[in-house]
């Protein structure tokens, strides 16, 4: 025969395993990213994702705790030694354990909820007036950087910090993707629409723009950087950039994209 | 002579003229329409007569094959009117007294479809995973130092989809052939010969597929040969690449249809074939799951065959489903425009969402069925598990933009999917409430199956937790694109579909080959199988959370770690996958012999001997109880108390 088991076992394994990985994790959080474990957060777009990443692992270690420490328990307890030799008890179902699985499941997806239309609506604030307008222009294997608000053009990105930036991305081939991972910022550039993204540097520091959409052979080496500055030092760049590209060339430089963006005639 | 109606038709016979086919259509495109003067190095024209002639190449090919194997004589004979096929005929088909050559042609009998589709998954799992070995070894140290970049993407291309490809059959086709049948009490499928057919379109399909990295060797217009797309195939980037997206397109048609009939094939089954008594309520789980990712399969599939046949358009035809109306593309590239770029993104998606919970979906069923099996106790809640199968698959269907919420379509409709997203965790819930209430005071016996069932409980979990994060659209903007991702669903479809493969195939092997595997080898391959998966894939979570992006050849020295580990982790799974390939080949050699009912199963297929009749009962079981219950006392030969009655004759 077997030893029954009992459910106080697993219940307290569940609640001293949950609160001990929660305590280690907000411990130990910390030091990980201080290490590296995630990019160092450079806007206010990726403070809000890593604050809901958060909030998930903490909801996250109960759930996994119980299912694991349940079936770890029933392998140890109620092994048998080879071929069972009797049946287990004929038990087909408890419909008020069933009702409290979904009560459970519900409310966890109202949190769920709660926490991500919360976020979505801070990722879909329009961007403030003041806002530095960007326009990205991805195409096999470089960004294009368009200040509109200057008519200026480059290949690196320079951002002013804490001034909220407004990028439009698109692509003249295939489809690629503008990701900045310090500053959360990720937008798929796709040939002949636009896509905006808002979202706000907080930090000054040089970081980097990856491709994260498979673009082809040079994909993985579709990588610029991007310089987070103070307003007077991008002020002395702006007008560094205007009096070495006079504006009859940048006209010039600007076609296909001014085409495109015509023809489309979407989303503009 | 008696060796030539054996050989012909056959699958030699067909592959004779499947080779001929090939060489008539591309020829006939390249030599005589292209003319003898045409010149493949010519960048003027030679590129389209380039596609043109494989394509015809590979209609002519898969034309040949059919014929070659047979698969046209009873229906021309029916159109003909010429003679119908009586019972001795019917049963001859379906491999009665031939032989071993019955798995190498055209036969009827659901147990040998069976058994082909056993040995074609597996060798497209073997070469799956050689991809998997390859981009691990790419990947192990920074700096592209293994292949080329193009050679690597054509591997990332080619390792993703093949390995889909063999998910959405490796249930459904051995399994959901030679088990489901006899588990619900039929004699055979409800279309036969449709069931041959879907097996010899995906052997065709998969020799289509096997072009791909030669296809574009010397072509002066493309980079590199193969596919470099990724499995995705987005339409923007497969207009440019290689022409190997011809054979790739090709084949993924037409292993979409076959996987279109076998799944009209198994619901047709389940819903008229059953046996007396046999209501939806008593069948065993494996077949509602099975029948879930039949539905899928049917509905889901067709998204992605006109996806790819837009793709051929555009490229062969120069059409412009995918290109917008951009006004230097005429110019450019010779297109017109007025297509659109996301239109690819949603057809694809609109297929591949639905399409990894088919993958899951047959194992979900397995795995409940096991667990009920080996703790000796009926399923915790039978109408739970159907309402958790059957809530995925409704869902499923409403979940696909989620994987473009950066891609800035439609953004004000990303709540809505994220909402639908987060939702499908309740039914899924219930699979593990299932799984955790049947293990429950059990009498659990650890077979290497039960084995396979904890690895998917523990692997799905995690899969299914880090897919909240991805569900969330704020922590998918960052997420999304990534490693993350990349270790988010090899934890659901490895740790939730193979795993359920490789425990099913150690569960019905005895009934299937008549043999039983090793216990001691299936036990150290278990084992090799978890560890090596575990590392690759949590080092992988690893490098997505640190910023590594997919399906790049190069990284930044800053993920060097991570990968190494995985890379280290990836081999000796690797390893333990060919552990368990050699077990599954010695044992159908050598194993020991299996009793009929070696895990005192209550479903109906441990109820017949080994190895199963050609109709599969003397006479068709009258089914008076559910698939578990232990406590009904069984008759010697395992039936439990069950009336019977005769069955009807096959056809």
């Amino acid at each position: 025969m077997n030893s029954r088991g009992n459910l106080r076992t697993p219940i307290i394994l569940w609640v001293v395993i949950s609160i001990l990985l929660a305590a280690l994790y907000y411990f130990l959080a910390p030091v990980l990213a201080q290490a590296g474990a995630i990019p160092p957060l450079a806007s206010d777009v990726a403070d809000n994702a890593y604050q809901i990443m958060a909030i998930f692992t903490y909801l996250s270690i109960p759930v996994f705790v119980g299912v694991v420490v349940f079936a770890a328990y029933s392998l140890f307890t109620f092994r048998s030694r080879g071929r069972p030799t009797d049946i287990g008890p004929q038990i087909y179902g408890n419909t008020r354990l069933l009702g409290w699985w979904l009560a459970a499941s519900f409310v966890l997806i109202t949190v769920l909820y709660v926490i991500g239309f919360n976020g979505l609506a801070q990722l879909e604030a329009a961007a403030p007036a003041s806002a530095l307008h960007v326009r990205v222009t991805a195409q096999q294997w470089i960004f294009n950087y368009t200040y509109t608000d200057y008519n200026i053009s480059s290949s690196t990105l320079y951002l002013v910090e804490n001034q909220p930036v407004e990028f439009t991305v698109t692509s003249l081939d295939v489809h690629h993707s503008f990701w900045i991972p310090e500053m959360g910022v990720k937008a798929d550039a796709v040939p002949g629409e636009l896509n905006t993204f808002v979202a706000t540097p907080n930090k000054l520091g040089h970081y980097t723009v990856r491709c994260m959409e498979l673009c082809g052979v040079l994909h993985s080496d579709m990588n610029t950087n991007v310089v987070v500055e103070t307003s007077s030092q991008f002020g002395t760049w702006i007008s560094q950039q205007m009096s070495v590209r006079p504006a009859s060339l940048f006209a010039a430089v600007q076609l296909p994209e001014a085409a495109l963006l015509d023809a489309s005639g979407k989303r503009s | 002579m008696s060796w030539t109606r054996k050989l012909v038709p056959s699958y030699f016979s067909g592959a004779v003229l499947a080779a001929i086919g090939f060489i008539v259509g591309s020829q006939y495109v390249w030599r005589v329409i292209g003319g003898v003067n045409w010149d493949l190095n010519d960048p003027g024209a030679s590129g389209n007569f380039l596609e043109q002639g494989f394509l015809a190449g590979f209609v002519l090919m898969t034309l040949g094959w059919l014929i070659g194997i047979g698969a046209f004589k009873y229906p021309f004979t029916w159109m003909l009117g010429l003679k119908d096929p009586d019972h001795n005929e019917e049963l001859r088909l379906a491999g009665k007294d031939a032989g071993i050559i019955r798995y190498f042609r055209f036969t009827t009998d659901h147990k040998v479809v069976g058994i082909q589709y056993l040995v074609v998954t597996m060798i497209m799992l073997a070469f799956g995973g050689l991809g998997a070995m390859l981009i691990r070894t790419e990947l192990m140290f920074p700096g592209a130092w293994a292949f080329p970049k193009e050679t690597y993407n054509t591997i990332v291309t080619m390792h993703g989809m093949l390995m889909i490809l063999t998910i959405i059959s490796f249930f459904v086709g051995p399994f959901g052939n030679f088990v489901i049948p006899i588990m619900i009490g039929a004699r055979d499928m409800a279309f036969p010969r449709l069931n041959a057919l879907s097996i010899a379109f995906l052997i065709i399909a998969m020799a289509v597929y096997a072009f791909i990295p030669f296809m574009g060797i010397g072509d002066p217009l493309t980079t590199g040969a193969g596919v470099q797309t990724g499995w995705t195939v987005y339409g923007t980037l497969a207009d440019q690449t290689g022409i190997g997206v011809d054979a790739l397109a090709l084949a993924v048609i037409l292993a979409g249809v076959s996987s279109q009939m076998g799944a009209v094939n198994l619901i047709t089954t389940v819903i008229a074939m059953r046996a007396p008594g046999m209501s939806y309520t008593r069948m065993p789980m494996t077949v509602w799951g099975s029948i879930g990712a039949s539905i899928l399969s049917a509905l889901g599939t067709a998204s992605l065959t006109v996806d790819l046949v837009m793709i051929v358009m555009d490229r062969v035809f120069r059409t412009s489903f995918f290109f917008a109306a951009t006004a230097g593309d005429f110019a450019n590239n010779g297109y017109i425009g007025g297509g659109s770029a996301w239109l690819t993104q949603n057809l694809f998606w609109f297929f591949g969402h639905p399409e990894v919970y088919l993958l899951v979906l047959p194992a979900f069923g397995f795995v409940m069925d096991v667990t009920s099996v080996f703790a000796r106790k009926p399923l915790f809640g039978y109408k739970t598990a159907i309402l958790g199968l059957m809530g995925v698959v409704v869902l499923s269907f409403l979940v696909w933009m989620h994987h473009e919420f950066v891609s800035g379509f439609l953004p004000e409709l990303r709540g809505f999917y994220m909402a639908s997203t987060e939702l499908i965790s309740v039914p899924t819930g219930l699979i593990f409430l299932v799984l955790l209430g049947t293990m429950w005071r059990g009498r659990i016996w650890m077979t290497v199956t039960m084995g396979f069932v904890f690895a998917f409980t523990w692997s799905f979990l995690i899969g299914g937790i880090t897919g909240i994060y991805l569900s969330d659209v704020p922590a998918d903007v960052q997420l999304h694109g990534g490693m993350f991702v990349t270790a988010h669903f090899h934890y659901t479809i490895v740790g939730g579909a193979l795993m359920g493969f490789l425990g099913a195939v150690y569960y019905w092997f005895p009934k299937m080959t008549g043999r039983m595997m090793d216990e001691k080898i299936g036990w150290i391959s278990f084992w090799g199988i978890q560890i090596g998966f575990n590392g690759t894939f949590l080092a992988m979570f690893y490098v997505g959370l640190q910023g590594m992006p997919r399906r790049v050849a190069d990284y930044s020295p800053l993920f060097a770690g991570g990968n190494l580990v995985a890379s280290i982790s990836a081999f000796v799974l690797g390893a333990s996958v060919i552990l368990y390939f050699y077990n599954v080949i010695y044992s159908w050699k050598a194993g020991p012999i299996a009793e009929a009912n070696p895990w005192g199963a209550k479903t109906l297929e441990w109820t017949t001997p080994t190895p199963v009749p050609l109709e599969n009962f003397g006479e068709i079981p009258v089914v008076t109880s559910g698939p578990y219950n232990y406590a009904e006392p069984a008759t010697p030969s395992g039936v439990p108390a069950r009336g019977v009655e005769a069955g009807p004759a096959i056809g």
